[in-house]
This record gives C-alpha cells, structure tokens and sequence, in this order.
C-alpha cells in the first residue's frame, strides 16, 4: 500500500476533497472517495492533467510563477530571542519552488480539504491560498515523509473562516520545515491547530490581524522524542482596534529532546481594544530534556488586555499522589498525565472540525503508544 | 468480602522534620463510622494522608495495619488496592482526562486482567453515581476535577467512593465548601452507601461541624489535640464542641495552646502542590 493510502486511511479521510500531491508534484482536486478509484485514480474530468488547473464547487486550482527569494525571505520568522539556539536546518529562501494558488469561494457549505504532501517531492512547495468574503473552509495539511520546506501565504478576506490543521503523520520520520503567512481582514478568523507527535520540525507562523473584530486562536500539541528537536515560532500582529489572539501551546518532552515555544503578541499603537493571550507550557520527562518557552508582548497601545505565561517543569507530585491514590501505579499515572497534556489540543481539533474526528481517534491513540512505553 | 479492620497504633510522623502525630491509636472495623474532630494544626489531615502515603509525610514510628497487613510498607497505589480510599480536602486537577477515563482506569485498576469492567456496565454505573449525587450529567465528560467548583469536586470525590467500593474510607473535610443541599446529598449519599454496604466498609470521617454529622451518624467522635486522640466519644461529645468549643477539653487534658503557624500550615500541606 502506498504512503498516501495508508495515511488517508488512518486519518479517516477517505470521503473529502483532497489536493493530492506526489512525487510528481502536484495531481489533482479531486474527491478521495475508494470507489471513484477501484483500480488507481480515476481520470478526474475536471482537472487539466496537462496544466493541473482545477475547478470544484467553489474551488479553484492553478500553478503559479515561483515566489521570488525575497518573497521567500518575508517567511523567516522575527528573531525573538537573541540566545536562541541555532537551528539544524534554518528555513532556506533561495530553493526551487512547486507555486500553487487556491482560491475558495463561499458556496454555501464547508470545505474540508485535506492537503497531502507524502513522499519525496523534489522541490519546496508553495500554496498562496485567499477564502474569499464570507467563505468557510478547514485546511487539514498532513505531511508525511518530506523534507522540503512548506509555504502557506493565506488571505482571510472579510468575514471568512478558516480552520487550519496542521498535522504531521506520526511514524514517518523525517525533518519537517513549514512556514505560513496568514492576513486576516475585518470579521474574519483564523483557528489552527498544530499536532506533532515525532520528528524534527521547525513550524513559523505570522498573523496579522488586519480588520477591526478579526481573531487567531492557535493551538499546538508537540511530542518531542529523545533527539528530536521541534521549534514553533509564532507571531500574532495587531495591526487595527478590537482585534482578539489567543496561543495555547503544550509540549512533553523526553530525555535529550529539545523543544521551543516562542511567541510573539504584538500590539501596535492605535489598535485599542484589542486582547491578546498566550500560555506555552512544556513538561519535561527526563531531566535530561531541555525546553524553552518566550511568552512575549510587546504592546504599544493602552486600552487593551493581554496575558502571557510559560513555564517548563516536570509532572507535578500532587496529581501523582492523586491518581495513585485511586490505584493507579505510578507507570499509569505518569502515561494518563502526560497525555492529558496533549489531549486538550487534540479534543478542540475535532472540536472545530467534526470531520477529523477519526484522525483525532487515531492521534490520541499515538499518543497513548508513546507514553505506554 | 470479610469484615476490613483498619488498626492505627501509636503512629507518629512528621512534615518538613516537624511532627504532628506523636502517637495515634485507633481501630475502625466494617460497619462502623468514626468521626475525628479537633482544632486547625492539630494533625487530623495529617493523619489522613499519612495512612494514604503522600510522599511528603516521613513515618517515625508505630503501625497501620489493613487486615493485619503493613499499610506503612505498600506503595500508595497499592493501598488503594488493598482497598484504602481518601477522599481529599483539595482534590488534584488533572487536564486532558475525562473523569469517565479516570474512574474505569481506576476501577479496572483493582480487578484481574480477565475481568476488567466493560463500557457498558461501567456507563451504567457512573450514570446511576451521577443522578443519585445530583451532579451535572456531562460531569463524566469532563476533564478530571478541572473547573470544577469546590461544591462539584467534593461531590466527585464522594462519586469516586461509590464507584470503587473500599473497604475503609477517609473523608477528609468533604463537607468543607458544601451549601446547605450540597451538604444534605453527600451526608445522604455516605449514608446510604454505609448502609447498602454493612460490615464491608468501615467510615473514618474528618470534621470541623457538627452539621455534616446530622446526616453521617456517628458510631464514634474521637477529639485529636497536639497530634494525640485526647478523647473519645459518641455524637453528644460533637454537639458539646459545637456548643463549648475546646477549651474544656484543652484544660481538662492539661494541654497548652497549639501554636498557630507551622502546625497549621503543615496540615494544609495536604493537597497543596509541592
């Protein structure tokens, strides 16, 4: 069985929209379902095989001109924290790039459309993706065994909504670099979550909230193995008045892993009114472990309301008296606890997106393998 | 099931290389429901996570035996298998579990491998918990103590209790944070739990009013001043400390004064993160 078909079946995400991309680059818009593709994918009549321009119920796909470096560069996150470690593998501008554009449009119902990026692709890729006013769509990214970069540049354009779900296939192990831009106008918003349970990875983020009552709410649960070393980068940008950001991310992390949760509120003078939030927390599983977490504000503005907190510890003594208490050996206790830190992340995920349900089963179930060992 | 006897003799222990108890004795059988009162700091809460295992409490001398077995000598999980249960003046919150996943991971915890609880029979039991402690019906659903008021939490300790059937159990201030019908359910609840059950459970309640016990009858009231049981009793001795206080009791023991301060916060050690 194929990469493809064995995580599309893991996750449950047989019966959606698919962009479906392969060593090839990129195939087609097309609906997933088994039957349309008894014996290998059926031609799909409404995709140009030649140009793999698509059109599907509001939907549009097209190749574009490959962003230049400079575009590229606007990618790389704002330094945070001078002592930062150096990365292994810092996110390159000047590679070849695989360009597409989606464009959603409001047609009246939600868009579930999972992007597949598995196998060896030969260039990084870029996905400049606009939901047009009023459309709703969730963007579930699943990422497999790939190494090149990901770009994501994304316009919410008023009143739309746009769930992203960024998920790295557990059991494919490999470095994972992924950058995304995200405007957001007046009335619109943003909910991503986050889910990394093995492999490197460097993920940045940057928001601008652009448009009077837009929000973000991001979410990331990050399992950090021994030797691994997962970076999460993220800055929110309040850029108008009335504008809400809220970053909730939690990490475990195992004996000689490193991990990072840096975050960066930024409230511009002018933007009143505005809240923004951010909790990062890691719980470090073996002294060994090493975690950093930067809650940063920087607000120049008065009339608003803004909270942060971080902190990297190790499980708490009392919450083991309590589930010990109960009859649980401390083995037991220790796996309930560490993964109830993850788990919150991943029941908001199926929260938001009904469809996932399954591939949030199917998460939590890795998570539960992890911490049985 | 036999009759449990829990026998505390002459137990001392101390926190932070201060001792509070400095020589209990007690027995509590199947059947029967003690009550221990006394004033703050006096080593009561103590007592209670002593005979569970919180880490923080050093043990310097004397037994606790649960069916003539070493209490002391068992981890704290087997304790509760042994058929131990506390339910806690300040209950831990636990995010990410569900109070349902929680209660059948501990039920499943205390039976063999080839008879673990089904999800059927486990539902049917918790809901059947939950309508009789008038708890809110998505409870089960919820993450383990997390949010939860401090009526709610005392309530779900009680919840647990019912689902894993000790064989002793100490309720260590559950009626601390209850209002009035609050009060009236848990008082009712242990009770009626007492009752159905007979000699396979014996009662060892934490108090500081007599309220709780208008509901909770008494077989004994032991009064614990300066971490020793000073007197024993039966309901009347409660309604005499609601009604005088200690100070009687204090003169008529000869004791002085506890210190206010390091005894007190030794006993709120208990539940508070360390």
């Amino acid at each position: 069985m194929r990469n493809i078909d064995k995580i599309r079946t893991s996750l449950g995400l047989d019966n959606i929209y698919g962009l479906y991309f392969s060593h090839k680059g990129l195939s087609s818009l097309m609906p997933l379902q088994r039957q349309d593709r008894p014996g290998g994918r059926a031609a799909d009549p409404k995709c140009d095989p030649l140009t793999a321009s698509c059109q599907r119920d509001g939907m549009s796909l097209e190749p574009i001109a490959s962003p230049e470096p400079e575009e590229l560069a606007l990618f790389r996150p704002v330094e945070i924290e001078q002592k930062k470690k150096e990365l292994n593998r810092p996110l390159p501008v000047d590679c070849e790039t695989q360009a597409y554009r989606l464009r959603i449009s409001p047609v009246g119902h939600q868009v579930n459309l999972p992007v597949y990026l598995a196998g060896e692709r030969p260039a990084a890729t870029y996905l400049d993706i606009t939901l047009e006013p009023g459309a709703e769509a969730a963007i579930t990214l699943v990422t497999a065994k790939t190494e090149e970069p990901i770009f994501l540049n994304i316009s919410l354009e008023e009143n739309s909504r746009l769930d992203l779900n960024l998920i790295k296939m557990p059991g494919y192990i490999s470095w994972q670099l992924l950058s995304y831009r995200v405007a957001v106008a007046t009335g619109a918003s943003l909910r991503q979550h986050a889910v990394n349970l093995d492999s490197s990875v460097y993920q940045a983020g940057q928001v601008f909230l652009r448009g009077e009552g837009a929000e973000a709410r991001t979410q990331t649960a990050a399992f950090v193995n021994s030797f691994e070393s997962q970076r999460f980068d993220m800055t929110i940008r309040h850029e108008v008045p009335h504008t809400v950001s809220d970053m909730f991310n939690h990490g475990v992390i195992m004996a000689e892993g490193f991990g990072c949760f840096a975050g960066r509120g930024v409230i511009i003078k002018g933007a009143y009114g505005s809240k923004a939030d951010q909790d990062s927390r890691f719980l470090a599983l073996d002294p060994a472990a090493k975690a950093e977490a930067y809650p940063v504000l920087i607000i120049d503005e008065y009339d608003v309301e803004a909270g942060h907190a971080g902190s990297v510890g190790q499980m708490d003594a009392e919450s083991l008296f309590y589930l010990q208490s109960r009859g649980l050996t401390l083995d037991e206790a220790h796996s309930l606890i560490t993964a109830g830190y993850l788990f919150p992340i991943l029941h908001d995920m199926a929260r938001c997106v009904p469809a996932l349900k399954q591939t949030v089963a199917y998460l939590q179930q890795r998570v539960i393998e992890k911490v049985s060992l | 099931m036999s009759r449990p006897v829990l026998e505390i003799k002459n137990l001392s222990c101390s926190v932070d290389h201060k001792e509070i108890l400095h020589g209990i004795n007690l027995t509590v059988r199947g059947g029967e429901i003690h009550v221990i009162m006394g004033p703050n700091g006096t080593g009561k809460s103590t007592l209670a996570s002593t005979l569970m295992g919180h880490p923080s409490y050093k043990v310097n001398g004397g037994q606790a035996l649960l069916n003539g077995e070493d209490l002391l000598a068992m981890p704290v999980d087997e304790r509760a298998r042994k058929g131990l249960f506390l339910a806690m003046q300040y209950p831990a919150e636990i995010q990410g579990v569900t109070n349902a996943d929680f209660m059948r991971t501990a039920m499943n915890a205390k039976l063999p491998a080839d008879h673990q609880i089904g999800v059927f029979p486990f539902r049917k039991a918790l809901n059947q918990a939950v309508s009789e402690l008038e708890m809110d019906a998505s409870l089960p659903d919820r993450y383990l103590n997390e949010g939860f008021s401090g009526g709610e939490k005392k309530r779900n300790e009680i919840l647990q209790m019912k689902l894993l059937k000790p064989a002793v159990a100490i309720l260590d201030e559950i009626d601390s944070g209850l209002d009035i019908d609050a009060l009236r359910i848990v008082g009712q609840n242990v009770t009626r739990m007492a009752q159905d059950r007979g000699e396979e459970m014996g009662l060892l309640l934490i108090t500081h009013y007599q309220r709780l016990l208008d509901y909770i009858v008494p077989d004994y009231v032991h009064v614990i001043m300066n971490g020793r049981v000073v007197r024993t009793g039966d309901k009347e001795l409660a309604e005499k400390l609601e009604r005088d206080g200690y100070e009687w009791l204090r003169q008529e023991a000869g004791l002085e004064a506890e210190p206010s301060g390091s005894e007190t916060a030794a006993d709120l050690l208990s539940g508070l993160p360390l």
